[in-house]
């Protein structure tokens, strides 16, 4: 429990001291769970060096990962001072009658979620014939590159499960060093940090009350509720992505494009958890293009294309280009798993995931519906599709994502892209809060609760 | 301001907001409330149950039922010499309520830790098999060579619970 305690402080610290080196200032129920994960990314990218290097898993490069980490990223000491200067001055929230029972409800689900992944073991197959098996074995051989790789037994049974991009295999492997039994408490953490960062970033577009109605909708969604605590990379590639383009709004929305480096950062992280997050990302840098427009297609906006391409690249390649291919001694048949482009069954994956996925109310309760009302009355409304950078990533995620449907045979619709719109759950709620029409309802219920109407 | 009527009207509005969502299933109309529920609601009317079950084994029983105790028990009574040919999962299916996926080597060293397993699917590595699991309700036996299990007839039943199911799946079309 020592391990644990101290590794999360250390995270928060080096996840706080990246955004102190950005120069990212954004409202501080914003900055505190965003600093956690950013600093959990960093830890577990550092972790991953722990093996490169052939130092051995164990307590102690848990522990001396997430020192360098966290003096790494607090290395910058001006900024980091100023940083820290402002963080702790006097806190700005204004608590309402109303938030203590939103919290009140958001906190006993959290409370919920972190204990049933503490609780249960691992059960989804993908964990369990994957990640997980690596993990398992990673912790007892002390490296990735273990048993499972090469024992007789796994020759030509191994599939792609145990190839997936490596952040959830790592975390399954700190924190089973760290002492719980089936690892995937961590997955709450992110669960919790993420809900926690919505709760702060829908309010930076609509008024508390209706803020605070869209985020249970969001966090009570009943698909993605389910998988805050069965390990899957879903969840965690969901939230790292989705971070990433709300920041990328916030900073749109405030004119401080310092926030774009830490979208940049947790798109990069995006693509750490899951693999096929590279072409999404791409598809979500075109679509920012497009809405930004060649005129105004400079400076920082060019810097954020870039960074992004960058980090995201840097790290897909990181695992699917050097571990997997250089250091592991067995390969996926990727090859074989890509059929190509076919126009006709693009058709046919759109409207399978349109018929089977996005229609289902039992997976996303009010979610897309609220988006596609949202979007048309707004458009008749206001003569406005709204904010323009969330829509362009909302749509170029989903095609994307009905792309990877397309083009590998194994991305089975009601599998792989189910829970590939997980990722558009949050953006959908923080697009609808952002909208003009919700503004002007915002602004009459402000009045209204001032007493001025 | 924290408090005014105001705030109290509009606490009012969230309070009943949450009631709603969380509780009243509306028939197939709220699938929040049916979602938290299955979700959460059980775990938590039950949370002083779950915790008197303390142990780990006991909590990955509980949840994976006999993917876990075959594999489990598979590995305690294997003799060293075994090599143990992992039957076809459509012939485990038809004694298992669950998807029988300890069959599936990964699974069963997630279960059981590494041992020396073939897999059905194996068929270079098959001939090497010299113990064989038979299956009947409620109980398993590792088979072997002059054993009282005739495994001619064991392969043949392998063999013909995948036929079965490819009938099955045939006809389900």
């Amino acid at each position: 429990m020592m391990v644990f305690t101290i590794s999360l402080m250390l995270q928060w610290l080096a996840g706080l001291g990246l955004l102190a080196s950005t120069r990212t200032r954004l409202p501080k129920s914003v900055i505190l769970p965003l600093a956690l994960l950013a600093g959990m990314f960093v830890h577990n990218v550092l972790f991953f060096a722990v093996d490169l290097l052939h130092l051995g898993f164990r307590d102690s490069t848990v522990m001396g990962a997430g020192v360098i980490a966290t003096l790494l990223c607090n290395a910058w000491l001006p900024r980091v001072r100023e940083f820290y200067a402002w963080l702790f001055s006097k806190p700005t929230f204004t608590l309402r009658m109303y938030d203590l029972v939103v919290l009140g409800y958001g906190v006993m689900v959290g409370y919920y979620v972190v204990w049933a992944a503490w609780y249960w073991p691992v059960t989804p197959f993908d964990a369990m014939a994957g990640i997980d098996l690596v993990a398992r074995e990673a912790v007892s051989e002390g490296t990735i590159n273990n048993r499972v790789f090469t024992d007789p037994s796994m020759a030509g049974m191994l599939s792609n499960q145990p190839f997936y991009a490596p952040f959830a295999m790592l975390m399954q492997v700190m924190y089973r060093i760290m002492g719980f039994a089936y690892g995937q408490v961590w997955l709450g953490i992110v669960a919790v940090a993420t809900s926690w960062f919505f709760f702060g970033a829908l309010r930076q577009f609509a008024h508390p009350l209706i803020a605070s109605i869209l985020w249970l909708l969001l966090i009570l969604t009943p698909e993605l509720l389910g998988y805050t605590y069965l390990l899957q990379t879903d969840y965690v590639n969901a939230a790292y992505l989705s971070i990433g383009v709300a920041l990328l709004a916030l900073g749109t929305k405030n004119n401080d494009s310092n926030a774009w480096w830490i979208s940049a950062f947790m798109l990069g992280a995006a693509c750490w958890s899951r693999t096929e997050t590279v072409m999404l990302v791409a598809m979500g840098l075109i679509a920012s293009v497009v809405v930004w427009k060649s005129s105004a297609f400079r400076g920082d906006r060019l810097k954020f294309l870039i960074g992004t391409a960058t980090l995201s690249l840097l790290f897909f390649w990181l695992w699917n280009g050097m571990y997997v291919q250089w250091v592991l001694p067995v390969h996926p048949d990727t090859a074989r798993e890509l059929v190509g482009f076919d126009p006709s069954r693009f058709v046919s994956v759109l409207s399978d995931t349109m018929t089977n996925v996005v229609a289902d109310t039992g997976l996303w309760g009010m979610a897309f519906i609220l988006f596609a009302v949202g979007l048309v009355g707004n458009a008749i409304a206001k003569r406005s599709f709204g904010n323009a950078i969330l829509l362009a990533w909302i749509v170029a995620v989903f095609l994307g994502l009905v792309l990877v449907g397309t083009i590998f045979s194994a991305a089975i619709v009601e599998q792989t892209l189910r829970r590939g719109m997980f990722k558009l759950i949050p953006l959908m709620f923080l697009y609808v809060a952002a909208l003009p029409v919700v503004k002007d309802w915002s602004e009459r219920l402000q009045s209204w609760e001032n007493g001025r109407a | 301001m924290f408090f005014s009527l105001r705030a109290l009207i509009l606490t009012g509005v969230v309070t009943a907001f949450c009631l709603v969502l969380f509780n009243a299933s509306l028939g197939d109309v709220n699938s929040y409330a049916k979602a938290y529920d299955s979700r959460i609601g059980f775990y938590a009317e039950r949370i002083d149950t779950f915790a008197r079950i303390s142990s780990w084994k006991q909590r990955m029983l509980l949840r994976h039922v006999a993917n876990s105790s075959i594999p489990t028990w598979i590995a305690e009574n294997r003799r060293a010499t075994d090599t143990i040919l992992l039957p076809p999962k459509e012939y485990a299916d038809q004694y298992m309520k669950a998807d029988a996926v300890w069959t599936d080597p990964r699974i069963f060293t997630y279960m059981a830790g590494f041992q020396p397993v073939i897999a059905w699917a194996d068929t270079s590595r098959r001939h090497l098999a010299n113990a064989f699991i038979a299956l009947e309700p409620r109980a398993i036996t590792l088979a072997r060579k002059g054993g009282s299990i005739n495994l001619d007839s064991l392969m043949n039943e392998y063999q013909q619970a995948i036929v079965q199911r490819r009938t099955l799946g045939r006809g389900a079309q």
